[in-house]
């Protein structure tokens, strides 16, 4: 089965078949690729961490197929795979502490925040209006906030010449995406 | 009134830096004393702060779904064998390399260091190693071109098929990496570093620089040119752990000859 009918396959169904014929599919060459070019010979554990790190990888990718964040591949599906869990590797190690594979912990707000359901709000309106922007933003977003891939590899998988750019770029897709849901015009403050 | 839109597009770019942990701790305590001071805008930053904290996290009941996925995962892994971890990968397959070329090589050694070797042969045999290539092991039917010889490991057939079918566009560039590799691997350092060099200067691989340069360093210290492969060397962004240890035990043995010397 190819990429795209794998692809189509995790949209359009609820079940895991279709997860557990890409768990088949892709965990040798993953692991392999994991034990081989990103965690060291140091490691303790290694081939487990290996295969958790690729499970948590394909987690990621299917929450982002299903949820829409993620509809066209650029890319290989294993390079997906193997660029995820290898960021997911690096900030195993700059966190410096046990496996936690859960979202980052957000910082303290800047301001007193809004209601839990206004906020509620406004998860689902960004998540609807992320659809609306052109693909190359919505990849662009998807990506960074929901993918957690750096810079250099969304540089890579989308194009552009280097991380400084793909960086740029999505300050100008946020800038977007506010406007879209409201949130800032093009002003300038004094 | 003033609306969330009445937010300036500087202080949402100020709170973008801070949810990327870009903010220095004195613009955040400015930004804070900012808002602190002006209610209204507070309410505009406000929703806009929602948009990181929660329009670009994960809906709720996805983390009920990710554990419960998670759990399915794990019970598929537990029903199937292990990876194999072959010899062609780094720990064993370096082990394994070592092994034979050390039972290969012992005689030519031998007779090297009695003519007054290359002080950098034996850098080579120690630092060089099979990359292995990333969409390698993908199933029999992977067309069968320079990228199955390199994985192979025939080396001297890998390094110009691979050059000539990214020459003809039949291959992504990318593959001048591994072309470069077995270059190296089969006593060809000048066309090595004539390809790696070019691949490096394309920009299109940051996530391979690492590796250009690891085994650009090697084709210079083949070529004698020590001061350039520790240039390159000392250039690596280290973003690869693995290669990241090599570089470094390979500096500290061009500093150990430098010191000898």
């Amino acid at each position: 089965m190819s990429d795209e009918a794998l692809l189509t396959a995790l949209q359009e169904s609820g079940d895991d078949a279709g997860i557990h014929v890409i768990y088949r599919k892709y965990r040798e060459p993953c692991v392999r690729f994991l034990l081989g070019r990103v965690i060291p010979p140091e490691e303790t554990n290694r081939h487990e961490l290996a295969v958790e790190l690729f499970t948590e990888s394909l987690i990621i990718l299917v929450e982002n197929v299903r949820s829409g964040r993620l509809t066209v591949l650029t890319a290989r599906l294993d390079t997906y795979l193997n660029a995820v869990a290898r960021n997911l590797y690096r900030k195993m190690k700059r966190r410096k502490r046990e496996i936690c594979w859960e979202p980052d912990e957000l910082p303290e707000p800047l301001v007193e925040p809004v209601s839990e359901a206004e906020a509620e709000e406004i998860r689902r309106e960004v998540h609807q209006k992320m659809r609306e922007l052109g693909p190359r933003c919505r990849q662009l977003l998807a990506y960074f906030y929901f993918l957690h891939l750096d810079w250099a590899t969304i540089a890579e998988l989308l194009g552009y010449k280097n991380a400084a750019s793909a960086k740029t770029n999505k300050s100008k897709c946020m800038v977007r995406l506010r406007a879209l849901y409201g949130v800032s015009p093009p002003t300038k403050s004094k | 009134m003033i609306l969330p839109a009445d937010l300036p597009d500087d202080w949402a770019a100020e709170i973008e830096a801070y949810y990327a942990g870009e903010l220095s701790p004195e613009s955040e305590r400015d930004l804070r004393d900012r808002l602190n001071g002006d209610p209204a805008l507070a309410a505009a930053a406000a929703q806009h702060e929602a948009l990181y904290r929660r329009g670009l996290q994960p809906e709720r009941p996805t983390l009920v779904e990710r554990e419960r996925l998670r759990e399915s995962l794990r019970s598929l892994e537990r029903e199937l064998p292990p990876v194999a971890v072959k010899a062609n990968e780094p720990p064993r397959r370096m082990r394994l390399w070592l092994a034979i070329a050390a039972s290969l090589l012992l005689p030519v050694l031998l007779w090297l260091f009695l003519a007054r070797p290359d002080p950098n042969a034996g850098l080579m045999a120690d630092h060089f190693f099979w990359l292995p290539r990333q969409d390698a092991l993908l199933g029999p039917d992977e067309e069968r071109d320079g990228r199955t010889l390199y994985d192979v490991r025939d080396y001297e057939a890998a390094y110009p098929s691979l050059r000539d079918s990214v020459a003809a566009g039949s291959l992504d560039s990318v593959n001048l990496l591994y072309a470069g590799v077995a270059a190296i691997g089969s006593g060809h350092p000048a066309e090595a570093r004539e390809m790696l060099t070019n691949l490096l200067d394309t920009g299109r691989y940051p996530l391979e620089e690492d590796a250009i340069r690891y085994y650009l360093a090697l084709a210079e210290l083949m070529l004698g040119q020590d001061t350039a492969a520790e240039a390159q060397l000392r250039a690596m962004t280290g973003q690869d752990p693995e290669l990241s240890v090599r570089a470094d035990r390979l500096l500290q043995k061009l500093r150990e000859g430098e010191g000898e010397s």
